[in-house]
């Protein structure tokens, strides 16, 4: 039996021997005064409502209130938003459409960065390929690696035969030239031995370098099919870009909306949408980075086959004479079994013809037989 | 525990008067330091943000924990992925005060055996029972921190306290320490 006084020793105990990372309180006061002073609004208690809890929906403790709609505020401003994304985002490709984006190597980090202590959101210029949002945040609407104003992920796939005895050599080429190239071998699954010697390489690079690569794919060997396609995602890209702005701005408002919130349980459930929206917001971002690499690079499979390895003979003797008696047994029985298709045609012809006859014939006697009588 | 002020002079006691239990309270929510700290600094930033918002008195401890276990949760979702729970040795610079080499070879064994049982625990019961006995809020501080009703706390701490009553080595060390003299 396990009392509270034990459970309070053990966890007790438990935290004492946790140890305290050494930069652990200096890391967060420093980002502390990096962060600068807190939301306007915080610090005006004086038009705090008494009772906020209602707005939400939510009595103290966390109950929902009943017929009370749940966050009737947030959805308000948050359709507010929304539209005010849409808008955006149809400005946003009309704007893309007519200004070609300039292609440059390498990855994108959607990052967020917080206004500097003392400069109002919205001052600030956003970077090229990113827009200011309205909290201040830079959120990145397209990756670099755009072609032509379009967002596009392309995908590639490759036969190419080679000689059994070129394999692996064939192998570590394509992988030079992909490292050459700025790129890296995403997977790679071979077999260099064996009557089933081949398989598949899938390389990805730049996309700036894809024509490179397929032109040097074909001189490994015996081109026999490539066959690309570019996926246009500049809607998600432009799509994602647009509601990550307004996740952005939803949760600045809520920011304000707990500095000016009266009670501890309304602060608890605004907190409690803020981590929802941050989550949201992560996931997002994922999303983005996601689709910034794809766009990034550029993915090609290589098949690579062999011809089939020839079957060895005997050279004289017994064991030739009997490889030939069974070479011969076997084109004959395949003969056979080819010659019975029409072989068994002809009989059924010969059955139902004979059929007929007996029928008729029987018919026949019959009536001279009823004749006679 | 105080409410901070604007000024960043007592910036510095309150951080080392509420660091230490946030960060071993949510060492013990994820299970994995790194992501504790992590999770710590982003309630931190929070907790200072919003720090004139808040009352004083007993809504204010609540609240705090709230912040930290929303936090972790948020790590937790974020970086979606199974939790590794390291098992730290005692830290030799910490010893139990007056303690001597067999007592903290002890020590060292039951907190690894109640670092596991606590791992071993879904998160909706780890959560209120390191909220109960080591962070010492009320069910109803903690119905305030999960946002549940303090009903439901009480059955979740009433199944923890269960299920570690099962534990035989956990029952081990509470006998142990009845048996003590």
């Amino acid at each position: 039996m396990i009392t509270d006084a034990d459970l309070r020793r053990l966890l007790g105990d438990l935290g004492q021997a946790t140890p305290l990372p050494e930069a652990g309180p200096e890391a967060v006061r420093q980002a502390i005064l990096a962060a600068g002073p807190p939301a306007s609004g915080a610090s005006d208690r004086s038009r705090v409502p008494a009772r906020a809890p209602r707005l939400l929906g939510r009595r103290p403790g966390g109950a929902r209130v009943p017929g009370v709609t749940h966050r009737p505020a947030l959805l308000v401003g948050l359709a507010g938003s929304g539209v005010a994304a849409a808008l955006l985002a149809a400005a946003l490709l009309m704007a893309r459409h007519g200004t070609p984006s300039p292609p440059s190597g390498g990855t994108t980090s959607a990052t967020a960065s917080a206004p500097a202590p003392g400069v109002a959101p919205g001052v600030a210029e956003a970077a090229p390929g990113r827009v200011l949002s309205p909290s201040g945040h830079q959120t990145v609407l397209s990756p670099p690696a755009a072609r032509a104003g379009r967002d596009l992920v392309t995908t590639g796939t490759a036969v190419v035969a080679v000689p059994r005895d070129r394999l692996s050599a064939g192998v570590a080429r394509l992988e030079a030239i992909t490292a050459s190239l700025g790129g890296y071998v995403a997977r790679s699954d071979v077999r260099e031995q064996g009557p089933k010697a081949g398989g598949t390489v899938v390389v990805d690079v730049p996309a700036s370098r894809f024509p490179t690569l397929t032109g040097a794919t074909k001189r490994l060997g015996t081109l026999r099919s490539l066959t690309t396609s570019d996926q246009d995602v500049t809607g998600q890209v432009v799509d994602i870009g647009a509601r990550l702005i307004a996740l952005e701005g939803a949760r600045s408002r809520l920011e304000a909306l707990a500095g000016r919130a009266g009670s501890v349980s309304a602060l608890l459930s605004v907190e409690d949408e803020i981590t929802a929206t941050q989550s949201e917001i992560d996931q997002l971002r994922g999303e983005q980075r996601t689709l910034a690499a794809q766009v990034a690079d550029a993915s090609l499979s290589v098949r690579l086959v062999t011809p089939p390895a020839p079957v060895a003979h005997p050279s004289g003797g017994f064991a030739r004479a009997w490889h030939d008696a069974v070479a011969g047994f076997l084109a004959a029985l395949r003969g056979l079994v080819a010659a019975s298709g029409p072989l068994l045609f002809a009989l059924l012809v010969a059955a139902l013809a004979g059929l007929l006859a007996w029928g008729a014939g029987r018919r026949a006697w019959l009536a001279i037989r009823r004749r006679r009588l | 525990m105080e409410r901070p002020t604007r000024s960043a002079e007592e910036l510095e006691a309150w951080l080392a008067e509420w660091y230490p239990p946030a960060y071993r309270t949510a060492c013990m929510v994820l299970g994995d330091p790194a992501e504790a700290a992590d999770a710590v600094q982003d309630a931190f930033l929070r907790l200072w943000r919003f720090r004139d918002a808040i009352p004083e008195g007993d809504g204010l401890r609540p609240w705090c924990y709230r912040v930290v276990v929303n936090a972790c949760y948020s790590r937790a979702r974020a970086e979606q992925r199974h939790r590794v729970r390291r098992h730290e040795e005692a830290d030799p610079d910490h010893p139990a005060p007056g303690a001597g080499p067999e007592e903290l070879a002890e020590t060292a064994v039951r907190v690894e055996v109640v670092r596991r049982a606590l791992a071993g625990l879904p998160d909706a019961l780890r959560v209120p029972l390191v909220l109960r006995y080591y962070a010492g809020l009320t069910e109803r501080e903690i119905a305030l921190a999960i946002r549940r009703r303090p009903g439901t706390v009480k059955s979740r701490l009433y199944e923890a306290r269960r299920l570690l009553a099962a534990l035989p080595e956990l029952a081990g060390l509470a006998t142990q320490e009845e048996a003590a003299p």
